[in-house]
């Protein structure tokens, strides 16, 4: 009778490369978002159903002539489809991504996984990919989507000639409405081994500066009060991508504001992500 | 042979707080444990060693690289953490899986490697219950079946021993044992000093971040003569016997135990004492019992290098 080794075996295979080692942190990440039900009912089909609602339009206006006189299927449309996923984008960033790396804190996780051939830097793409692929899927998927149907419902060719700028409109402006917020929740997510205490600072910065924009308005009636405003700086940056701004030095603001926030996330997470956590 | 680790006057501070002070060491293949009390420094060494912490002065170098941000080096160190580390919500072959995947496995192969681990450290049966169900004693095997996952050649454990059961702790041990046999390196953290005595004999003893001795227990023993040392006898004329070794320079001062009357000699010349006990006894027909050295144990090698 032949007697197996049960003892402890040396593993003769091979590894993959290291360049998308990251991935594993976003396949795992995004299992666990996509495990709750709740979110998937709650938030991703609501923001697939305004998807629809859009493609209605373009295939109503396409094949029976609904609202033809208003020429309903401009840029602004495609605009407008983009920033009311906003909505959808804060939800996902409160309860997908705003427990991302606290929850590591938590767990003490951190330590584990970087005590593997994992960067850092690894660890950070893999948190911010599993954001950013949630929100591209809700933003640029369905924008683009919604271009190429209009594209091949359309009857006349000069809706292509004319308007094939707005494809990359809408690629650009899906990562303005993605890469800010994502390194927003992330760095938030960092800061603290709370994810609930995290998704109220978001949920705080996104509206507060909302509300806080209004009152300043009622109060001074400047334009500056606009860009103390998350969305409104987001806003700004896509009617100027889409040529529909209001006012032509808008964007010149927005810019800045938006990438020095950004630029501040992520210096945030440079400090954060650690393996250990001092105390001192 | 070149050194599978090595600092050089490494320190590491917390603030105002120095956790590993002016550290050089040179530790070779084989078991080596680290020994010394709770907030010593072994835990701060260790993350050293793995590359999570950031030495503020000094260096180490892991198989003659650097290890802070050498992520490289990592597939070659397993790392077991005292602290727990893990989401209770999940199994634990979901824990050890997801680290077999950021180790670099295919889904495929993590699938495989993880069944081997955790069947390694006996784990197998429990693999699907959830975490937050576990014993502290499952979650240490858990958390050491996770630093074996990429098959590394320097294992660095962190009081692994720690709430395990009698079942548990043979097994770890004899797991160490396997594993040294197998050519890794582990370096073992401990407070427990039969722990550490049960692995290896090999010890760098370490307290206020500071190295006190290295070596072999018996060369630690060498290393701090200047101590007395103790050989208990348990003999059935101990206050003869008493009488006879008094009158010799090296012997310090004789007592006897309470407990069972044994007599505990205090010696400087520990090696000079047993070549002459066999002719005492002789000449006097003493019947001895027991005789040993509570000095051999690490814990009096401890108590004096400490203080």
């Amino acid at each position: 009778m032949p007697i197996h080794d049960l003892s402890y075996r040396h593993w003769e295979g091979k590894l993959k490369s290291h360049s998308f080692r990251w991935w594993a942190i976003t396949y795992e990440n995004l299992k666990v978002v996509l495990r709750r039900k709740l979110f998937i009912i709650l938030i991703l089909v609501p923001a697939v159903i305004q998807f629809f609602v859009f493609g209605g339009l373009i295939y109503g206006v396409n094949t029976y002539g609904f609202f033809s006189n208003l020429s309903l299927i401009t840029p602004e449309f495609f605009f407008r489809f983009c920033f009311q996923q906003t909505f959808f984008i804060l939800l996902i960033c409160v309860f997908g991504g705003s427990g991302l790396i606290s929850n590591d804190l938590k767990s003490n996780a951190l330590q584990l996984y970087l005590s593997k051939p994992l960067t850092r830097l690894d660890y950070a793409v893999g948190k911010i990919a599993t954001i950013f692929i949630m929100l591209e899927c809700i933003t640029l998927v369905p924008g683009i989507l919604l271009f190429l149907e209009h594209s091949v419902l359309s009857q006349d060719t000069t809706f292509i000639r004319e308007q094939y700028w707005i494809i990359g409109s809408i690629f650009l402006y899906s990562l303005i409405l993605s890469i800010p917020i994502t390194f927003l929740t992330l760095a938030l997510s960092s800061i603290t081994k709370n994810n609930r205490f995290a998704a109220i600072i978001l949920i705080t910065i996104v509206f507060g500066t909302t509300v806080l924009n209004g009152m300043l308005w009622v109060i001074f009636r400047a334009r500056w009060t606009h860009f103390i405003s998350y969305w409104n700086n987001i806003e700004m940056l896509g009617r100027e991508l889409f040529g529909i701004s209001k006012s032509s030095t808008d964007w010149q603001w927005a810019t800045p504001i938006i990438l020095i926030l950004t630029l501040v996330c992520v210096w945030i997470m440079y400090r954060k992500i650690k393996g250990i956590e001092i105390v001192t | 042979m070149t050194p599978i680790i090595e600092s050089t006057s490494l320190c590491k501070w917390y603030s105002q707080v120095m956790a590993v002070n002016d550290i050089s060491i040179s530790v070779g293949s084989g078991v080596t444990g680290l020994l010394g009390p709770n907030g010593a420094g072994k835990s701060t060494l260790l993350k050293l060693m793995v590359g999570l912490l950031k030495p503020d002065k000094g260096e180490i170098k892991v198989f003659g690289e650097r290890v802070w941000n050498n992520n490289q080096i990592n597939q070659r160190i397993g790392f077991c953490p005292d602290l727990d580390a893990f989401y209770e919500t999940m199994t634990g072959f979901q824990f050890v899986i997801s680290l077999a995947m950021l180790s670099g496995y295919s889904k495929t192969e993590a699938d495989e490697r993880t069944m081997e681990v955790l069947r390694t450290v006996d784990m197998l049966d429990n693999k699907d219950k959830k975490i937050g169900a576990y014993s502290k004693g499952m979650k240490q095997r858990v958390k050491l079946a996770q630093s074996l996952i990429h098959d590394p050649e320097l294992l660095l454990l962190d009081e692994p021993l720690n709430g395990m059961d009698p079942i548990g702790r043979h097994n770890t041990i004899k797991l160490v044992e396997q594993l040294n046999q197998r050519g890794k390196t582990i370096i073992v953290s401990s407070h427990i000093l039969h722990e550490i005595e049960a692995m290896t004999d090999n010890i760098l003893l370490i307290n206020n971040g500071r190295i006190l001795a290295e070596g072999n227990v018996h060369e630690i023993r060498e290393l701090i003569d200047k101590h007395p040392h103790n050989v208990y006898i348990n003999c059935d004329k101990p206050r003869l016997l008493a009488s006879i070794l008094v009158q010799y320079d090296d012997v310090v001062s004789t007592n006897l135990s309470k407990e069972d009357g044994g007599l505990i000699v205090e010696t400087v010349k520990p090696d000079e004492l047993y070549s002459r006990l066999p002719g005492i006894i002789l000449e006097n027909d003493i019947k001895v019992e027991n005789l040993h050295s509570p000095d051999d144990n690490l814990q009096a090698v401890f108590k004096y290098l400490v203080g």
